[in-house]
């Protein structure tokens, strides 16, 4: 039994190790698919995420430095969301973006989100000068 | 079965400070692995049921300035391909002015090679109702996607040309005048 209970432990090591939690989203939206192949950092992203019912949310992992019981400095994660309409959406990114210089931004919309509601983000974000980002979708699967 | 088990006893003979030699006699002690087998095997299940090795990816997409979208380009009607989508969802293609056939998400990437081998100036319009689903857009800039990295392959400077526009009235009626055709043929 030893060698199999060796190769299973190994087993749950690799799954442990590699194993992602999925982060917590604001809002559960359904991606839609296409054959784009880049992968998307985990860090330093600025995600609008429309719903399919057309509500608009900003949100990022912001690393905010706060002092520990022991008055040491301490990093924490968190993730902040602001809600958002298509008139207030390039405001809010650049707020944003203001205390993540670097970070990309992406748009992480409902594949049954109307095409107007897009439109009408997209047209703000160009008027406050956000050209270039990138949609967030879901690999095709070849059938 | 208990938690100590097995073994048997062992007699280890050990040497003492003076030179005499004491025999000790150890309880053999042996660890039941069973119950942490389990443990192990339901966190392993566990992990690979759990774990998604597909990552969200993502479509690059540069929108040109508001001054840029203003500057006008002129081209011929016959280089002017229009793909349309109605507030239906229904897909429409037409050329210039000519009156639109329906065509679907499936056949689009073949349509597009086909006309940008027709028209090698070809300018491609892409008109979305904005009550189409957003899933639309990004099949079509998808499929624009595939159809310019199969032109690469040939010529690396290959582009495409396509821009996207409001859907106006004048689309409407357009759309119409392929409905009314499409009824005027059933009959």
């Amino acid at each position: 039994m030893t060698p199999m209970v060796d190769i299973a432990i190994l087993l749950l090591i690799f799954y442990m190790t590699t194993t992602q939690f999925k982060p917590p989203v604001t809002r559960e939206v359904v991606l839609p698919r296409s054959h784009s192949m880049i992968n998307l950092p985990d860090k330093d992203v600025i995600s609008i995420t429309v719903t399919d019912l057309d509500s608009v949310f900003v949100d990022a992992i912001m690393e905010t430095q706060t002092e520990g019981p022991d008055g040491e400095l301490m990093m924490t994660k968190e993730r902040i969301y602001e809600t958002a309409n298509e008139e207030t959406v390039g405001l809010t990114i650049n707020k944003f973006r203001a205390k993540l210089p670097r970070a990309l931004i992406v748009i992480r919309a409902d594949r049954d989100a109307s095409y107007g509601i897009i439109q009408k983000v997209m047209d703000n974000m160009v008027e406050n000068h956000l050209k270039r980002f990138q949609i967030v979708t879901d690999a095709e699967r070849e059938t | 079965m208990g938690g100590l088990g097995g073994g048997g006893e062992q007699i280890k003979a050990v040497k003492t400070a003076t030179g005499k030699i004491i025999y000790k006699r150890r309880m053999g002690v042996g660890i039941d692995m069973t119950p942490m087998v389990d443990i192990v095997f339901l966190l392993l299940i566990f992990y690979m049921v759990t774990t998604v090795f597909a990552m969200p990816q993502a479509m690059e997409v540069n929108l040109p300035d508001k001054e840029e979208q203003e500057v006008k380009i002129e081209t011929k009607e016959s280089q002017v391909f229009i793909v349309r989508v109605d507030e239906d969802g229904n897909m429409w293609k037409n050329i210039g002015r000519k009156i639109p056939t329906e065509i679907n998400i499936d056949t689009l990437g073949a349509i597009l090679i086909q006309e940008n081998q027709n028209e090698p100036k070809l300018a491609t319009i892409v008109t979305i109702h904005p009550d189409a689903k957003y899933h639309q857009l990004v099949d079509i800039l998808d499929e624009i996607d595939i159809v310019e990295r199969t032109f690469k392959q040939v010529d690396s400077l290959w582009s495409y040309r396509f821009t996207m526009k409001a859907w106006e009235d004048e689309d409407d009626r357009a759309v119409n005048k392929a409905l009314e055709r499409a009824t005027a043929d059933g009959d």
